[in-house]
């Protein structure tokens, strides 16, 4: 009887031990299961448009990344309610994306780390520390020594204060591709035509200010002479051409029509207020006119006292997308009208010229400006305001939208009236410091104009007067009422 | 297979005459009506980014809380009070399909609640002058993205449920521990995510495994309109593990 109890006891207790690993080993598979689930997945986007998912360019850019690239968000997490709850939620769902895509390509290349700013405190330090980075929200992208970082503001386009769009991707795609281009570009200052100098600290005509300005944010800047070179310096990404008071030799001219058609490079020129250059003819071939006369504004607001022109009128250009949106002003001095005019070019087709500043609806461009003759607008001579004051124009090759990463980009050509703005002594105002940005972003293609469009943000209203939403009410009750009726004929039944 | 299918019939007309489903069909449909008709109004007051489908299926854990347990708990908690688990297990039905049986019974109904839903947006366009906000309504992504949603969820909630229900004889402490593991599966994974990172020096340190189990974010991803295989083998696998503890939970009574 006892012996017989022993083994009952002892089976009951294999049965037991039988049980508890059968529930190990399931957990284990389960476990492991979803461990490979959670790296290997597939994600497909259902919604008409394809809002949640990569563009071609960016799907074949994460595929050819040479070199390593880290993507660091510093960001405050705080919850539901918090502001950066839908930055962060945008950035998950991008950066997740982008994740899933260079894995899926096979690309070892990117990763992606979110750091809590107030959680994780010790790593937020040592990230932002090791970067040399001040700002504690910050959103930085890393490829060796190289740094970009992504100020969290510019991710949205804004209109009346309201988010309409997200270009989280272009902006990551942009900043990618700055911090593994393959070496550093220097920016050329032409020279030897009457030129502001590079060097010069006049506050006029000199460029000191400038110089240093780019220097210290990693662009290499030297001065350039053409003449006796047999072309454009390979490792040029920009040229600059600032204030030049004489024409321009045809060889010269030669060199830049170039290396701006065939090598797709990118020249700014900056105009005197009078003066032949010489460049006509090629500004003409993309479709920019530097019309006569000198730009007067007579509106309250519209001058310093030192009569520098404010200018706060902005075109939709990567180049000016800031300034519109923080609402900052451009000092210029005395500028010449410089307008698109894309029938001018040759083959308009492949061009895109826009206007990039605007004096305010009360100017206009005086032709006869004469020291003694009062400024007066002259209708049928003088042009009416609002007059743009700079015109930028690129070239598109044929095959631009298609996701060709070998294909011709196009070259970019600038143009401003004023070459004053750049000079020391208006260098010191923030918008002007902006503009030259947005122009070197522009000029290096590192603006969001890649083919990345901008993701909708989609906003509902539904229109019911308040009569309507009383009497829908009860009618929302409708399927409750029919399970309750379907309730009260079972029990009946039952009964 | 024949056999399977009989108890799940037995099971399925069980359901429907008992009480416990009509109160819990009636509280959830009620719930979910008043709720709807709040969203419209949010929608007249101020534009909002989400569409109403969207909004409404954020809140699927406000039903879930209270209609899983009262379907769940009566089980084989009631059974095993009035041992009529222990002779229906003499008979030649086996454990695992008497679970499955009666998980299917209560799945079929918390699908039936959840498609009684999508009366609602037809309510609302028939009954008012939103003739023109027809395709707001009728937002096909977000809608069957969020039916897509709460019927993959359903599966390791409805499990769970049932899990607990054989742990107990008590349809109370049933619905209690019921109640207990939902809000675990919910609201936990979320409560994870403010403990500060283990390594911090390990890039993601566990931040991804526990981003992985966050029932809020793949309920957007669902209304939003993207389909990810990851929450599939979440909930699928967590359904099979709970059926399986479930089944052994049950065995041990023979």
């Amino acid at each position: 009887m006892k012996r017989g109890r022993e083994d009952f006891r002892r089976l009951n207790r294999l049965r037991l031990g039988n049980t508890l690993l059968q529930v190990l080993l399931a957990l284990l598979l389960l476990g492991a299961l979803n461990y490979l689930g959670s790296r290997y997945y597939e994600r497909w986007d259902w919604t008409e448009d394809r809002r949640f998912s990569l563009s071609p360019e960016t799907r074949a850019r994460l595929a050819q990344l040479a070199e390593p690239v880290e993507i660091l968000v510093v960001l405050p997490s705080g919850g539901e309610g918090a502001p950066t709850e839908r930055l962060l939620a945008d950035l998950r769902r991008l950066l997740g994306n982008f994740r899933r895509v260079a894995r899926e390509e096979g690309n070892p290349n990117l990763s992606v780390e979110f750091i809590d700013l107030y959680k994780d405190r010790r790593r937020a330090r040592e990230v932002l520390g090791r970067h040399g980075v001040s700002t504690p929200e910050s959103i930085l992208v890393v490829s060796g020594s190289r740094l970009r970082q992504i100020p969290p503001h510019t991710l949205y386009e804004t209109e009346a204060g309201r988010i309409r769009a997200f270009r989280g991707e272009a902006a990551f795609l942009t900043a990618l591709l700055e911090v593994t281009r393959p070496e550093d570009e220097v920016l050329y200052f032409l020279s030897g035509h009457g030129e502001y100098g590079l060097e010069s600290v006049d506050p006029v005509e000199g460029l000191s200010r400038l110089s240093t300005f780019l220097r210290t944010r990693g662009f290499a800047v030297e001065s350039l002479s053409l003449g006796g070179r047999a072309a454009v310096p390979e490792d040029a990404g920009a040229l600059f051409l600032v204030g030049p008071l004489t024409r321009l030799p045809p060889r010269e001219l030669r060199l830049l029509r170039e290396y701006l058609e065939a090598r797709d490079g990118s020249l700014l020129t900056f105009l005197r207020p009078e003066g032949e250059t010489g460049l006509s003819p090629l500004f003409a071939d993309w479709g920019i006119r530097v019309g006569e006369g000198t730009v007067i504004d007579r509106s309250p607001g519209a001058r310093t006292v030192a009569g520098d022109l404010l200018v706060r009128a902005y075109g939709a250009h990567p180049a000016t997308r800031s300034l519109d949106e923080l609402g900052l002003t451009v000092l210029l001095g005395l500028s010449r009208p410089v307008e698109a005019d894309p029938q001018l070019a040759a083959d308009p087709g492949t061009l895109k010229v826009e206007e990039l500043l605007f004096s305010s609806g009360r100017s206009w461009a005086e032709r006869d400006r004469r020291p003694g003759v009062p400024l007066r607008f002259e209708e049928g001579v003088d042009r009416v305001g609002p007059v743009p004051l700079a015109a930028a124009a690129r070239r598109q090759s044929e095959n631009r939208f298609r996701i060709d990463l070998d294909a011709s980009l196009g070259g970019r050509l600038a143009v401003f009236g004023d070459a004053g703005f750049l000079a020391n002594e208006r260098l010191e105002a923030v918008g002007n410091r902006l503009l030259v940005l947005g122009l070197l972003d522009w000029a290096l293609e590192r603006s969001e104009e890649l083919n990345v469009p901008a993701k909708p943000v989609r906003s509902y209203l539904v229109v019911l007067s308040d009569e309507e939403l009383r009497r829908l009410l009860p009618m929302l009750a409708l399927p409750a009422s029919l399970l309750t009726m379907a309730g009260i004929v079972v029990a009946l039944v039952r009964r | 297979m024949r056999r399977f299918f009989r108890v799940l019939a037995h099971e399925w007309r069980c359901l429907w005459l008992s009480p416990a489903s009509y109160v819990a069909g009636v509280l959830f449909l009620l719930l979910l009506g008043l709720l709807y008709w709040a969203i419209l109004r949010g929608f007249t007051l101020l534009p909002q980014e989400q569409t109403p489908a969207t909004q409404f299926f954020r809140l699927f854990w406000i039903p879930v809380f209270f209609v899983v347990p009262l379907l769940t708990m009566r089980g084989f908690a009631e059974e095993r009070r009035t041992g009529m688990l222990e002779r229906t297990l003499t008979t030649t039905v086996r454990p695992v399909q008497l679970v499955l049986a009666k998980f299917g019974a209560v799945y079929g109904f918390y699908l039936l609640l959840w498609a009684a839903t999508l009366l609602f947006p037809w309510i609302a366009v028939q009954g008012t002058s939103l003739e023109a906000g027809r395709r707001l309504l009728y937002d096909l992504p977000s809608l069957w993205g969020g039916l897509l949603f709460v019927a993959v969820s359903g599966l390791l909630f409805l499990s769970l449920g049932l899990f607990c229900s054989s742990l107990s004889r008590s349809q109370l402490v049933s619905a209690i521990l019921s109640f207990t593991g939902l809000f675990l599966v919910i609201a936990g994974s979320r409560l994870l995510l403010e403990i500060p990172r283990v390594t911090p020096d390990a890039p993601g340190g566990f931040e991804g495994p526990v981003r992985y189990l966050q029932v809020f974010e793949h309920l957007l991803d669902f209304s939003a309109g993207i389909v990810d295989t990851r929450p599939f083998l979440f909930y699928l696998s967590g359904t099979v593990l709970f059926l399986f503890l479930t089944t052994v939970a049950v065995a041990r009574r023979l």
